[in-house]
């Protein structure tokens, strides 16, 4: 069973198992605004569970350096055990490998162009 | 060939190799590779942008705190020159006893000799003492044991009759014991013959100075009167601020020292004045003992 939770640009859902999947709309630039709604829809879902995370970052069109150092640096970092960022053409690589180089996560981070494979990597970092 | 593009993407790595990292790609097109190079190079700019931000304020509050860190030393520089003239002004006090004794002492027919000797011991046992206040400028070294006032207004004011005028006559009502206040002697004397030398000063046409210490209540009142020329409402504002003087060559720490003195006897300093009808300056020191 899935929750659902519908934000600006995009929605968040929290699958069964237990993988919190942001998904972006298509052609998004992502600003600080949006990062806030997403990151309490994320702690909405959470309870007081740890989180396992991936952001589906291939259809983004960009994404500012505020919204993503908000992203590495707030207080949901300190639940979070693990980040899985899809990626698809040059604009989401640039744009994660920003976020890994730039805005620098405390927790492990991956780029990931197979969903699947992001899931089970987040998976195995579950406890 | 993206050539609307690549010529706006030069325009703006132009304008960051400028220093202007406000510049911004607009985002035209699709998720290609110039796309993904055009999304870096905003992140790169914003990310410049940030960084300056940041140093200019970390700058801006090093500047404040360097600011507040010259205004304390121009603080102290200045604390030091009010107490460079409060010193000077003391001195000068005792050395005009010292001349009016000495020019006394050779008077052929002195009237007593040996007081004016004790006068002149008192003037350099108080130099002595200032020169030691001096040495102690950092910490506030004055000896505020339990002491009887009446010993020391009375030696500032046998010390100001000398130094009177012709034309002003100096009359005095000091008990010959009081009770105890937290001053110092030294100090206290000091403070009262500044009082004095003022309204002796305030008289060029000659007049009456009174000196008269009273306990009333639990409180020693010295209260120095003269009938010189006063004060306007807009120099009595200012009458305690330190360098604050209308003479030409006063130093401005009289009735400032008299007031630290009250202050840090716990007691306050009473300034009643008004152009053309004289002074009185009341000191109030709260009694600490009763002897």
């Amino acid at each position: 069973m899935q929750s659902v939770v519908d934000v600006s640009k995009g929605r968040v859902v929290r699958s069964e198992d237990g993988v919190i999947a942001v998904l972006w709309d298509p052609g998004v630039v992502v600003e600080v605004a949006d990062i806030e709604t997403v990151l309490e829809a994320e702690l909405s879902l959470l309870g007081t569970d740890d989180a396992i995370v991936m952001v589906d970052s291939r259809e983004v069109r960009s994404m500012t350096r505020a919204a993503q150092r908000l992203t590495a640096q707030h207080p949901i970092a300190e639940r979070t055990l693990a980040l899985a960022i899809l990626i698809a053409g040059p604009v989401s690589r640039m744009l994660g490998n920003f976020f890994l180089n730039v805005s620098r996560p405390s927790y492990p981070t991956r780029l990931f162009t197979d969903e699947e494979l992001a899931r089970a990597w987040l998976r195995s970092h579950r406890g | 060939m993206d050539s609307p593009r690549l010529k706006r993407l030069q325009e703006v790595l132009l304008r960051l190799a400028a220093g202007d990292y406000t510049a911004q790609i607009e985002l035209l097109g699709d998720g290609d590779d110039i796309g993904a190079i055009c999304v870096g190079v905003n992140l790169l700019a914003q990310e410049l942008d940030h960084e300056r931000s940041t140093r200019q304020r970390a700058e801006a509050a090093l500047e404040q705190a360097r600011a507040a860190q010259r205004a304390q030393e121009v603080q102290k520089m200045r604390s030091l020159a009010e107490l460079s003239g409060g010193v000077a002004h003391d001195l000068n006090n005792l050395l005009s006893v010292m001349m009016m004794v000495s020019a006394a002492m050779r008077d052929p027919d002195p009237q007593d000799r040996s007081e004016l000797l004790d006068d002149l011991e008192s003037a350099l046992q108080r130099g002595v003492s200032l020169a030691q206040q001096l040495l102690a400028v950092s910490v506030d070294t004055a000896q505020r044991l339990p002491v009887d006032p009446s010993q020391a207004v009375s030696s500032a004011v046998r010390l100001a009759r000398r130094a009177a005028p012709a034309g002003v006559t100096v009359s005095s009502a000091v008990p010959l014991a009081m009770p105890r206040v937290a001053a110092d002697a030294a100090e206290l004397e000091r403070v009262v013959l500044n009082l004095a030398t003022n309204g002796l000063e305030a008289m060029p046409e000659g007049g009456r100075l009174d000196v008269v210490a009273v306990c009333e209540g639990g409180d020693i009142w010295v209260r120095v009167r003269d009938t010189g020329t006063g004060m306007s409402r807009a120099v009595l504002a200012r009458a305690t601020e330190p360098l604050f003087t209308t003479k030409p060559s006063g130093s401005g720490f009289g009735l400032a020292l008299a007031y630290t003195l009250c202050q840090r006897a716990g007691g306050e300093l009473v300034i009643d004045s008004a152009t053309g009808r004289g002074t009185t300056v009341s000191l109030r020191l709260p009694v600490v003992s009763q002897k």
